[in-house]
């Protein structure tokens, strides 16, 4: 009997297997090739990819990459070392951005522009591909901090990148401009509006964003706004489909108690999670119903 | 359907190469296909299953029996499609495929287009070729091209088994 395979059947199999075999098996026809590398097919891969975990280590000291693949968290087996996707000996695309969809967002690792280079990378570690972005539309002589985001709106079909940057307007004053990089038309845009974000705020948005259900977000943490007074901490939020800017209400905390607080933000399933810490204790907030303020709820102390 | 009591209803199924098997009603019903003709009473006499062997029909019985033997246990079930499958070579596994999508079985047919992908795995592009029955319609320069653009994905291949 002849082993002829319908292509509906073929794709059953196919898509059941790694991405390193797929990627060879493109050689073996071109239907085969135009049936692995087809939008459809990639996006069911993926989602059957969707229950194994990969987590990423960057550690700083060493400069190295570690991958760690794990159906539950913490349950890691087969660690494997990886390399930043391009000169070694040069590396300033060191600063992890995020990921999302198998698709990796690098950065400089440097907040003052330099303006002979890439603002970023996109890789894909299990392909082993990676581009440099682009120049950005916006490249003001007067600017100097810029900070990346990285995510894909909610039907999973549009990545893009969100750069922030500090520069001087022509009267003097430093504003924030926010221009966005489509990964499907491959040219930055400029987003007008775009977003009141103090200096102070910069350094939240360096450090960790948490990207969930087509949204990107960062937690800015309290600053002062004049006398004595400060502007309480927030989430800001910001829609990678329709590109709008929101802020998230964190939990009503009881006063005074979060002066010294130190906060970080992390998705616990599906939902945001704030993780508050003080000197003496440690509070883990989850807000069960998203962007509703009332649903926070404290789930250890 | 079977009775309350008594015998369990047996079903008479035909291969394409005019084999005959006997199969309880209760086990060739995880055949959505089968199930569909019982419940429109076309399965008084003999079943005629007309893209199925006999050699392939015979295996989707021993698979249908041994599964329908094990009691709501997904796990167990597992293990026993593991086991089943673990010994069946390419070419069976292909004809199993094909069986499996013409019976409506979803169950044997997860599992066989998975155990098909975990031999295929590490074979190369000559393998799959030959296995799969496929023409390469690639020049030899655009061969080597694509090759080459991906030469990592080359590395750690079997020694093809079937020369």
């Amino acid at each position: 009997m002849s082993n002829y395979v319908p292509t509906d059947l073929l794709i059953e199999i196919l898509v059941k297997l790694p991405v390193k075999s797929l990627i060879r098996f493109a050689a073996v026809s071109k239907s085969w090739r135009s049936i692995i590398t087809s939008a459809a097919f990639i996006a069911s891969h993926l989602s059957k990819g969707k229950n194994h975990t990969h987590t990423l280590i960057h550690t700083l000291s060493t400069n190295s990459l570690v991958k760690f693949t794990g159906g539950v968290p913490f349950a890691v087996n087969s660690p494997s070392k990886l390399k930043f996707p391009y000169y070694e000996s040069d590396s300033i695309y060191t600063r992890i951005v995020d990921s999302c969809d198998g698709l990796v967002c690098l950065s400089n690792n440097f907040f003052i522009i330099d303006f002979a280079q890439s603002p970023g990378v996109i890789w894909n570690p299990s392909v082993r591909n990676h581009i440099a972005l682009p120049n950005p539309a916006i490249n003001p002589e007067d600017a100097y901090i810029s900070v990346l985001g990285f995510g894909v709106d909610a039907g999973r079909t549009h990545h893009k990148v969100v750069r922030f940057l500090y520069c001087r307007n022509a009267a003097g004053i430093f504003t924030t401009r926010v221009e966005i990089f489509s990964l499907k038309t491959w040219s930055w845009r400029r987003l007008i509006g775009g977003v009141d974000i103090s200096l102070h705020a910069y350094l939240s948005l360096y450090f960790r964003q948490v990207f969930l259900n087509g949204v990107v977000h960062w937690l800015i943490e309290q600053e002062p706004i004049g006398d004595n007074s400060f502007r309480r901490s927030y989430i800001l939020a910001f829609d990678v489909g329709d590109e709008v800017f929101r802020e998230v209400m964190l939990p009503e905390w009881e006063a005074g108690g979060s002066g010294f607080a130190k906060l970080s933000i992390f998705v616990i399933k599906e939902s945001l999670g704030v993780v508050k810490s003080t000197g003496e204790s440690c509070d883990v907030w989850v807000m069960k119903e998203y962007c509703v303020k009332e649903s926070w709820t404290k789930l250890y102390t | 359907m079977a009775a309350e009591t008594g015998t369990p209803t047996t079903l008479t199924l035909k291969s394409n190469d005019d084999e005959l098997f006997s199969v309880a009603e209760s086990a060739a019903i995880l055949s959505v296909t089968i199930r569909n003709m019982v419940e429109d009473g076309c399965a008084g006499g003999v079943i005629p299953l007309d893209n199925v062997d006999g050699k392939t029909l015979a295996s989707v019985i021993t698979y249908m029996n041994g599964i329908s033997a094990i009691p709501a246990d997904e796990e167990k079930k597992k293990s026993y499609r593991d086991k089943f499958l673990s010994d069946k070579d390419f070419e069976t596994l292909a004809d199993m495929v094909l069986a499996a999508n013409y019976l409506n079985m979803s169950c044997l047919m997860d599992a066989v287009s998975a155990k098909i992908a975990q031999v295929m795995e590490k074979k190369s592009v000559g393998w799959v070729r030959r296995k799969f029955g496929i023409e390469n319609d690639y020049t030899p320069e655009e061969e080597a091209a694509v090759k080459e653009e991906h030469k990592w994905t080359f590395e750690g291949v079997e020694t093809d088994d079937d020369n």
